[in-house]
């Protein structure tokens, strides 16, 4: 058989409806809908509201949004019935998984990103301590990616030389002569 | 020089993840009108390819279901 889909009807009745007729039309519409093989979610009463233009003369509308199942197969023979019932001023239907399915078609690229940045943060915490924690999640995947190759492992040995340095910086000048100028002195020596 | 408002620099539709486009949320999509009823360009509200699609189109029900003027005069 057909498959459900999800669908969104806006329907706008004409204003000067009884109560009792906008009922009845309400349950034609319902009935209609299970009678064919869809399943109603959930039925919105709107009430009456002023139209931005006016419809077949009228200036205000009753809004009526349905949540529905239904038979794709069904939707053609639907609006005829919609077209034909001369207290439908409007109606629209709209495929309900469209509007859902937007949001969540954006969110994934940014999630896997952050779920990329998280998994790749952790075993620099657990490595280097918790600097990884203190940064904003914004810069992590900028940051996360080069020291998770360097300095895991490099930092710790990298960070002592570093310091060491400049206070060898100096005599260290000086040892490469010295070095040189022994190694002359050998030379020559042995010539 | 500068001949207009300095321009967002964010879409407002993706500065917030939160506020989707709904065709049914006309007071919303009003600030994305002009006083005609005309659907502003891109360049005047910021918005960003992307939404400025999902807007239009949903202005477009909006104003089938007389949510939204088509003109105003």
């Amino acid at each position: 058989m057909d498959e459900l889909r999800r669908y969104e009807l806006f329907v706008i009745f004409q204003p000067e409806l009884e109560e009792e007729t906008l009922e009845a039309r309400i349950d034609w519409l319902n009935n209609y809908i299970s009678n064919n093989k869809g399943e109603i979610i959930e039925v919105a009463r709107k009430g009456k509201r002023r139209l931005h233009y006016s419809i077949r003369k009228f200036n205000q509308g009753i809004d009526v949004i349905y949540q529905i199942n239904l038979p794709a197969s069904l939707l053609a023979p639907m609006e005829r019935q919609l077209n034909l019932n001369e207290d439908v001023l409007r109606y629209l239907f709209i495929r309900r998984d469209e509007l859902q399915e937007a949001p969540r078609l954006v969110a994934t690229p940014e999630e896997l990103r952050a779920e990329v940045a998280e998994l790749r943060a952790v075993p620099v915490d657990e490595m280097t301590g918790e600097v990884a924690v203190e940064e904003t999640p914004v810069d992590e995947p900028a940051v996360a990616e080069p020291t998770v190759a360097e300095p895991t492992v490099a930092e710790p040995i990298v960070d002592e030389p570093i310091v060491d340095e400049p206070a060898v910086d100096e005599p260290a000048v000086d040892e490469p002569a010295e070095a040189l100028a022994t190694a002359d002195v050998v030379e020559t020596s042995e010539e | 020089m500068a001949r207009r408002p300095m321009r967002r620099k964010v879409c407002s539709f993706c500065a917030d993840d939160k506020s989707t486009i709904d065709y049914k949320e006309a007071d919303q999509m009003k600030r994305f009108l002009s006083d005609r009823g005309k659907i502003l360009p891109r360049r005047k509200t910021g918005t960003c390819a992307k939404h400025q699609r999902r807007l239009s189109l949903a202005v477009k029900r909006a104003r089938h279901l007389a949510l939204l003027p088509y003109t105003v005069q």
